[in-house]
């Protein structure tokens, strides 16, 4: 790239192409020859055109003006050219003018864009713009052209049907387009609405479905009169049938709809629905006054549950506290009552969570961070973080090959580690437990089996219920929340999944499942790949290159990185964290410093490690474009420094 | 020699309840659920029980009404221990069979009161 190479200026004055490099005299006069030839006949053709094309030096000043600009924008060639092409866009559209000369360099083809512009008269015109480089011989861009189109008109149709659509879409009245045979083309959301049927349902059906058997004529007899009348049938009154099998009275007005010749190709029907239904509004509010009161009852139940659950461990907290100040005891005491102390104070620390979590999950306020994710790196992770219990091993029995999970990885690993945990407590007598993982269809099921207390039938279908615990001798000295399985339930379904439990009774252990829908295609294309655990630091990442208008996928591991580049992901920069779950950053970008795809793209290290100088040039060996430290400021500074490097190669 | 039976499944309500009751003047033995605590106080006679209301098997209130129903219990002192999850006109009127009722969260020296005072120690 040449930006403003020797003579492209003086060049670019003229509004013509030359070659750069001279060749011999004698072959520089008849390629000349040709390219004024050639030159000639394009000067004939954008002057008959019918599109405004504007000819511009590469600061964007007008060299060329045809007449269809003249007529478009009202100016004359003579008005136009030698002015900056600033004066025809509007003030809030300035920028566009940037974005062009910024892309010109490295654009292949046209770039297209939908805008606004200034008419002499003073009118904001819509047009459709492309706008090319003008190169010479050596590909060194000299101008910019611009072909401009009037939109206007195609605008303001757009706009009426949009409204047109909408309004008909907004009806409460059934609104229907049918073919002259009754075979229906069109059906509104009103039309939902009373007879319960879908667009989807319905359209290609015959009309005749709605019509009651005593009646089979009649929508002949509709039409036939409406082709007779050549017009609008006045309103009147007849009866459908619904999906649900209700006979309804509606008031029906049937139109013609005509082709753009004029004829008569179909009808379109606008049906309200005149039933008396007062006794059926009566019935409706009863229903839901019923349901307000059983959510305020099951609120009220909630509030209940939780002040007892809350109140036990607070009842030992602070009784001991009270003792420890009132009396004397010996240091053996002491120690033995404040561990109780901590133990309680502790299972008060995880209730509350819990509670305020499922709160935030009915409540809908938690909003799952999505992100492709390696599900056996997941796994392996909750196993390590369960940690080591020699009578109740963790194994793990991962199907080869599965596919990524689209997941909160947070809320996932907390789905886990409530699984693990439970499977462990309700082994008092120890066992192996089980972790599987396979695919079946578009779901991937993951199961946690252990050897331990089992449940008993009745209780399968209510195990995932709010605050509900197994009761039974052999559980009394088990303590849990009544939570972890309900909030497991919660967030699995939040991910389109489903949870199950099951048991061949007490005594035989126990299984739980929970199923994720698998990725079907891992994603391929995106600008820039973002490893990063901590999802709020990665949200923001991804938010500030989505504003820059490029494109990111994000994983929480190196692992699922790995994975995605395995499968063809071809980012054009990484930006990565140094110190994450699994394998650490280091490790990753080692790896990743030998894929020659990788190799060519800038990548990115944002971390808060203290790096010695040392590991930062091992870093840069291992082919590390920058380190930033992750501080206040950072984020932005990468994203300006991989849009830098970037930019010029998006393509809007 | 007088004698309290605690009952109530949590192991650490238990220890408190024992740790703030413990004295020369009688014996304290414990129940860990709401059928052994019964047979305990049809066998032992206990002159008090503390009991907790919410326990597995046999509740406080159930036992709180059979104890106040067998006439070879007339004497049996009861203090129950509420955490207040129940219907508030069923606890009241249980709570007013009791002798003495404490809601979780209680004062420990609140409850060596109580205690004393059933045993007019």
């Amino acid at each position: 790239m040449v930006p403003g190479g020797p003579g492209a200026d003086s060049l670019s004055r003229t509004g013509l192409a030359a070659p750069a490099a001279r060749p011999p005299a004698e072959r520089d006069r008849s390629l000349r020859r040709a390219a004024d030839a050639k030159l000639l006949l394009a000067a004939m053709l954008v002057e008959s055109s019918d599109d405004a094309i504007i000819g511009m030096t590469r600061e964007s000043v007008i060299t060329t003006w045809n007449r269809a600009a003249q007529r478009l924008y009202g100016y004359t060639a003579d008005e136009a050219i030698g002015k900056n092409i600033a004066f025809l866009l509007p003030p809030d559209r300035l920028d566009e003018i940037d974005g062009v000369q910024k892309r010109m360099e490295t654009a292949e083809g046209a770039q297209h864009r939908e805008t606004k512009r200034i008419h002499k008269d003073g009118r904001l015109i819509d047009v459709a713009i492309a706008v090319s480089a003008i190169r010479d011989l050596a590909g060194n861009v000299i101008g910019i052209s611009a072909r401009t189109r009037d939109i206007t008109e195609r605008k303001r149709t757009d706009a009426v049907t949009a409204e047109m659509a909408a309004i008909v879409d907004s009806s409460n009245d059934a609104i229907i387009g049918k073919t002259l045979d009754g075979i229906i083309t069109t059906w509104n959301r009103g039309a939902e609405g009373v007879y319960g049927y879908t667009a989807v349902e319905m359209v290609g059906k015959s009309i005749s479905l709605l019509v009651p058997k005593e009646r089979p004529d009649e929508v002949k007899e509709i039409i036939a009169g409406m082709l007779a009348m050549d017009a609008r049938t006045k309103h009147f009154e007849t009866q459908r049938i619904c999906k649900d099998g209700r006979r309804i009275d509606v008031s029906l007005t049937v139109s013609p709809i005509r082709d753009s010749d004029g004829t008569i190709v179909g009808a379109s029907s606008v049906a309200r629905d005149t039933t008396k239904h007062n006794v059926m509004a009566a019935a409706l509010k009863a229903s839901e006054l019923r349901s307000v009161l059983a959510v305020s009852r099951a609120k009220d139940e909630m509030v209940s549950l939780v002040s007892h659950e809350l109140r036990t461990p607070l009842a030992s907290l602070l009784g001991f506290t009270e003792l420890l100040y009132s009396r004397d005891f010996s240091d053996e005491k002491r120690r033995q009552y404040l561990g109780v102390m901590l133990r309680e104070g502790r299972r008060l620390t995880d209730l509350i969570n819990d509670v305020l979590h499922i709160q935030r999950l009915e409540a809908g306020h938690q909003t799952l961070s999505l992100a492709p994710a390696d599900l056996e790196a997941l796994i392996q992770r909750a196993v390590v973080a369960a940690g080591e219990d020699v009578e109740r091993p963790i194994e793990v029995n991962s199907s080869p090959s599965l596919p990524l999970v689209m997941v909160d990885t947070d809320a996932i690993l907390q789905v886990l580690a409530n699984f693990l945990s439970n499977a462990r407590k309700y082994s008092p007598d120890g066992g192996a437990i089980r972790v599987s993982t396979h695919l079946n269809g578009a779901m991937i099921e993951i199961d946690v089996q252990d050897h331990g207390l089992g449940l008993p039938e009745e209780a399968l279908p209510k195990v995932f219920a709010t605050f509900y615990r197994v009761e039974s001798g052999d559980r009394r000295l088990i303590k849990g929340t009544g939570l972890g399985l309900a909030i497991n339930r919660r967030i699995v379904e939040a991910h389109g999944g489903q949870v199950g439990a099951y048991s061949g009774g007490p005594g035989q252990g126990s299984r739980f499942q929970f199923t994720l829908p698998a990725i079907q295609d891992s994603p391929k294309v995106a600008d820039v790949l973002i490893i990063e655990d901590d999802t709020g630091f990665a949200r923001m990442l991804q938010e500030q290159f989505v504003a820059r208008g490029m494109t990111t996928v994000r994983t929480a591991d190196a692992e699922t990185a790995q994975r995605l580049l395995k499968e063809g992901m071809k980012p054009r920069a990484v930006v990565t964290d140094l110190v994450l779950p699994g394998v650490q950053g280091e490790e990753f970008l080692t790896k990743l410093g030998a894929d020659p795809v990788i190799a060519a793209v800038p990548v990115l290290v944002l971390t808060v490690k203290n790096l010695a100088p040392a590991e930062i040039s091992a870093l840069e060996k291992a082919g590390v474009t920058a380190v930033l430290p992750k501080e206040a400021g950072a984020s932005l500074t990468a994203v300006s420094l991989i849009t830098e490097a970037l930019v010029p190669k998006v393509t809007s | 020699m007088q004698s309290v039976l605690i009952a109530d499944d949590e192991p650490s309500m238990r220890l408190l309840v024992h740790v703030t009751i413990e004295s020369d003047d009688y014996t304290v033995s414990e129940a860990a659920n709401g059928d052994e605590a019964w047979e305990m106080i049809k066998r032992d006679k206990p002159s008090l029980v503390i009991l907790d209301i919410q326990m597995p098997g046999r509740t406080g209130l159930e036992i709180l009404g059979s104890i106040r129903s067998d006439p070879s219990l007339k004497s049996t002192k009861v203090i129950l221990l509420t955490a207040k999850a129940l219907g508030a006109e069923l606890e009241e009127g249980m709570t007013a069979a009791a002798d003495f009722f404490l809601t979780k969260p209680f004062s420990p020296l609140d409850l060596l009161t109580r205690v004393e005072e059933a045993l007019r120690l």
